[in-house]
C-alpha cells in the first residue's frame, strides 16, 4: 500500500486518528517554531541588552527581511498552538484526576502564546516596518520584545504546575512519576528568569547564561519529553477509565 | 540503639565535625585577610566533596544502590568538582 | 558478567528511580549554576574577595549544621518506618520539617540584616549569586516541606504506608541538604 493510501485508510478507520492529527500538527509546529525564531528571526539566542541605539537599529536592518518573513509564518500558523493545548488537556482527561484539571490548563495556555510568542512577533515586525523610525522608538520596540519574550513566565508557571499537580495525583499512570518531577524543574526555571528584569549585562540578563542558557536548555529537554510521552500516551490509548495499559513489550 | 541508629549517628558527627573544620578555616585568618588562599580553596571545596558523597552513599542509601547508579553519582560529582578546581586555578595563573 | 550480576542481584534502588532522575537533573542544573559562579569568580577575584567579607561564617556553619542534622533525622524516620514504628517516624519527620523552618527564617533574618547593611540582590556581582544561590536553594527547602508533607500523610494511615514513597521523600530532603553544603563551600569558604 502506498503512504497516500495508508494515510487515507487511517483517516476512515483509525479510532485514535484525530490524536494523531493533533500530535503531528504539534510536532510540526515546534520545529517550524525552532527554524523560525532560531534562523530567520534571530530572537533565539536573545541579542544583547546593553546595545545603544545606533547598534539596535543596525540589528533591525541585518534581520529586516528575516524578522518579517519569519514572523508571517508564525501569525499564519500560531493557531496550531491549540493542538497542543488540546492533546495535553486531553491527556488530563485520561487521568483519575478531576476535569477540572483540563479546564484550568486550557484557560491559562490559551493566554499563553501572547507573551510566549505573539507579543514579540508583533512589536519586532512593527520594528521592521519602517526602517527609518526615530532609533529611540526602535530601542524602546527592542526592549519590549525581548523583555517580554524572555521575562514573562508566569502563565507558563501556573500552567506547569497544574500539569504537574495532576500527573503525580494520577492514579492511571498517563505519564510516568519522573514526568511530574521533570515538570518541577522547568517550573523552577521559569521562575530563575525574573532577575532579567534589573541587568543588562552578566549571567541574569536576558541573554545570559542562567536567565536565558541553562533555562532553554532545561525548557528544551521538557519539550522532547513530553513531545515523547504524549505519542505514547497515544499508542497505550484504550479510551477506557482505568489505569492506562503499558506498552506492549516488543519480541 | 541499633546497628544502623548508630552509623547513621556517626555520619552525622561525622559530617558535623568536618562542617566545623570549614567554618575555622575559613575563619581562622580574620577578616581583614580574604586574599586568594589556594590552599583554603581546595581543602574547603575537597571536604564538601567528601560531605556531599558521604550524604549521598550513607543518607541517600546509594550504598545498597545498582552499581549503574553509583558509577553515575560518582563520575558527576568528580566532574563537578574537577571543573570548579580547574577553573579556580587556572583563572590564578591567568 | 555473571559476577557482577551476582552483585548487583542484592541491590536496590532506594526509593522510586523516577525520585533519583529528578535529583539527577537538578544536581545538573545546580552544577550549571555553580560552573558559572565560578567562572564569574575567576575573572572578577578582586570584587567576590571584598565583598565575601561582608557574609557571615556563622550563618553559613549553622546553616549547614541544621540541614545536616534534619538530613540524620529524616534518615532515622525512615529506618523507623521500616520497622513499623510509624509514630516515630512521624515525630521525627516533624522535627526534620522544624529544621528547615528553623533554616528559613536564619536565612531571612541574614538576608535583612545583609540589606540592612546595603547588600541586596543588585549591588554587585558576588550579592547577585549570593541572593540567587540561596534563595532557589531556599525555594527547594519549600518543596522539601511539600515532599515531607505527603510522607507525614502516607505514614498517616495504615492504607497508604508505602515504603517506596517514604524513602523518595527523604532522599528529595538529602539532596537539599547536599546542595547547600556546596552553596556553603563556594559563597562563604572558599577564598
Amino acid at each position: 500500500m502506498s503512504l497516500w493510501h495508508r494515510v487515507a485508510w487511517h483517516c476512515k478507520n483509525n479510532p485514535k486518528i484525530e490524536l494523531w492529527i493533533m500530535w503531528w500538527a504539534m510536532f510540526c509546529f515546534y520545529q517550524l517554531f525552532g527554524i523560525v525564531f532560531a534562523l530567520m528571526t534571530r530572537v533565539m539566542p536573545p541579542p544583547k541588552p546593553w546595545w545603544d541605539h545606533a547598534r539596535i537599529v543596525q540589528w533591525f536592518n541585518d534581520n529586516h527581511y528575516g524578522l518579517l518573513w519569519g514572523f508571517g509564518i508564525i501569525f499564519l500558523v500560531a493557531g496550531i498552538t491549540a493542538s497542543m493545548n488540546a492533546l495535553i488537556a486531553y491527556s488530563m482527561t485520561r487521568m483519575s484526576v478531576s476535569r477540572v484539571f483540563s479546564y484550568i490548563y486550557l484557560a491559562i495556555y490559551s493566554l499563553s502564546t501572547l507573551p510566549g510568542m505573539l507579543l514579540t512577533a508583533i512589536l519586532l515586525t512593527v520594528g521592521a516596518l519602517r526602517p527609518d523610525r526615530d532609533p529611540a522608538i526602535i530601542s524602546w520596540i527592542y526592549d519590549a520584545a525581548f523583555t517580554g519574550f524572555v521575562g514573562t513566565m508566569g502563565v507558563f508557571f501556573i500552567g506547569t504546575s497544574v500539569w504537574m499537580l495532576a500527573v503525580l495525583l494520577d492514579k492511571n499512570r498517563v505519564f510516568p512519576l519522573w514526568f511530574g518531577y521533570l515538570n518541577i524543574c522547568n517550573l523552577l526555571t521559569e521562575i530563575v528568569v525574573a532577575p532579567m528584569w534589573i541587568f543588562k549585562e552578566g549571567p541574569f540578563a536576558w541573554n545570559g547564561v542562567i536567565a536565558f542558557w541553562v533555562d532553554t536548555l532545561v525548557f528544551v529537554v521538557y519539550t522532547i519529553a513530553f513531545i515523547t510521552l504524549l505519542r505514547r500516551m497515544i499508542v497505550r490509548e484504550d479510551f477506557g477509565d482505568g489505569p492506562l495499559p503499558e506498552l506492549e513489550q516488543r519480541a | 540503639m541499633s546497628a544502623i541508629d548508630k552509623r547513621l549517628a556517626l555520619v552525622c558527627l561525622l559530617l558535623t565535625g568536618v562542617t566545623l573544620l570549614s567554618w575555622w578555616l575559613g575563619n581562622s585568618h580574620g577578616s581583614h585577610a580574604f586574599a586568594l588562599n589556594a590552599g583554603i580553596t581546595c581543602s574547603v571545596i575537597l571536604i564538601a566533596a567528601l560531605k556531599v558523597r558521604v550524604i549521598v552513599w550513607e543518607f541517600m542509601e546509594l550504598n545498597r544502590a545498582p552499581l549503574r547508579m553509583q558509577r553515575i553519582a560518582d563520575a558527576l560529582l568528580a566532574s563537578l568538582i574537577a571543573l570548579l578546581l580547574t577553573l579556580y586555578f587556572s583563572g590564578r595563573a591567568a | 558478567m555473571s559476577n557482577g550480576t551476582a552483585l548487583n542481584a542484592a541491590r536496590r534502588v532506594p526509593g522510586q528511580i523516577d525520585i533519583w532522575y529528578f535529583v539527577l537533573i537538578e544536581a545538573i542544573i545546580f552544577s550549571s549554576y555553580f560552573i558559572t559562579y565560578m567562572l564569574y569568580r575567576v575573572w572578577e577575584s578582586p570584587l567576590f574577595l571584598q565583598s565575601q567579607v561582608h557574609l557571615s561564617q556563622n550563618f553559613g556553619a549553622l546553616n549547614t549544621v541544621i540541614l545536616l542534622v534534619s538530613s540524620w533525622l529524616v534518615a532515622q524516620a525512615v529506618q523507623a518506618a521500616r520497622e513499623q514504628k510509624f509514630d516515630a517516624a512521624q515525630k521525627l519527620v516533624m522535627m526534620t520539617m522544624a529544621c528547615g523552618v528553623l533554616f528559613i527564617i536564619s536565612k531571612i533574618f541574614e538576608w535583612s540584616s545583609k540589606i540592612h547593611q546595603g547588600f541586596e540582590f543588585s549591588t554587585n556581582r558576588f550579592f547577585s549569586f549570593y541572593y540567587f544561590l540561596t534563595g532557589i536553594h531556599v525555594l527547594h527547602v519549600l518543596i522539601g516541606f511539600i515532599f515531607l508533607g505527603v510522607v507525614i500523610y502516607q505514614l498517616r494511615s495504615p492504607q497508604r504506608r508505602s515504603i517506596t514513597v517514604i524513602e523518595s521523600g527523604a532522599i528529595f530532603w538529602h539532596m537539599v541538604d547536599f546542595l547547600w553544603v556546596i552553596i556553603f563551600a563556594l559563597l562563604y569558604v572558599m577564598r
